[in-house]
């Protein structure tokens, strides 16, 4: 694996990562990951940057003139321990996710309000009685839904319940 | 220090660093350490819990910066809205560590050692 490592203004100077330490980063990577239950995306964003990060470590102890043996060693033990690190990241990352579903159930919560609610309200007036309400509720429903798509930006872990939340929805028009 | 990491100081330092410029994870553990003689160590991996929730807050920017030899990293930009939270947080800070300095120094008997 080829790594580099860049400081400031300094060249960089590519190194090679010895084939057991490459094995030991991985599965420092595998237990990170165990603990972050976030969508692919963040997780692939979250490992990465915690990969470069231990790989800069590493080159950096070499550099230094540190052995072999004991860079691994030291880079873990200044990085952290896997599972704590993955652990406050999840907590972390799992508050959004948590808020991305709250938004994905809006549109349902605001559809049943027009449908019980506002609905009969609306047809107990006798001037709405034969008036093209189901088009006016199904543009009132389309601009529900795309509340939480405009108000969250990092929405990929949402997706899914949006979706399957958007269908109950148009079921309910 | 490792744990309080997250908390207090964690958050002030971190955004001064990045007033000057944009820099990646590694940087940013380096040179808070370089800078405190080491005073300020702490695990580095707390160190992207904080970003990231800064980030979520809307302080900082992150930025994927491919670089031509090498691998691509995330670098934290510092926003409008960083900016201001470091200058108010600056002068909290500022004047906590003066009407600490100024009481301690009413009571003790020599300098204080650090």
């Amino acid at each position: 694996m080829k790594l580099a490592f860049a400081m400031g203004d300094q060249p960089i100077m590519p190194v090679e990562l010895g084939r057991t330490m490459n094995e030991e980063l991985e599965r420092y990577l595998a237990e990170v990951a165990s603990q972050l239950s976030v969508d692919p995306t963040s997780e692939r964003a979250i490992l990465w940057e915690i990969r470069s990060h231990l790989e800069d470590a590493v080159a950096e102890l070499g550099e230094q003139g540190v052995g072999e043996e004991q860079i691994w060693a030291l880079a873990v033990d200044r990085f952290g321990e896997s599972r704590e690190v993955g652990r406050m990241l999840g907590r972390l990352h799992s508050e959004s996710a948590n808020q991305a579903v709250l938004a994905a159930f809006l549109p349902v919560a605001l559809a049943l309000t027009f449908k019980w609610i506002l609905l009969p309200l609306l047809r107990s007036l006798a001037h709405w009685q034969g008036s093209p309400t189901p088009i006016i509720f199904a543009c009132l429903g389309v601009l529900a839904l795309l509340v939480p798509g405009l108000t969250l930006r990092k929405w990929s872990y949402g997706y899914g319940v949006w979706a399957f939340f958007s269908l109950v929805t148009i079921a309910q028009l | 220090m490792e744990r309080d990491f997250r908390k207090g100081s964690s958050k002030v330092l971190i955004l001064n660093m990045l007033s000057e410029r944009p820099m990646y994870g590694y940087q940013i553990a380096k040179e808070l350490k370089r800078r405190s003689d080491g005073y300020f160590s702490f695990k580095e991996g707390t160190l992207y819990p904080a970003l990231h929730r800064l980030e979520k807050d809307g302080l900082l920017r992150g930025e994927w910066q491919v670089v031509e030899k090498g691998p691509s990293r995330k670098y934290y930009h510092l926003t409008e809205e960083g900016r201001k939270v470091l200058a108010d947080s600056t002068k909290e800070w500022t004047a906590f560590s003066r009407r600490l300095l100024s009481i301690l120094g009413e009571h003790s008997t020599g300098p204080v050692s650090t």
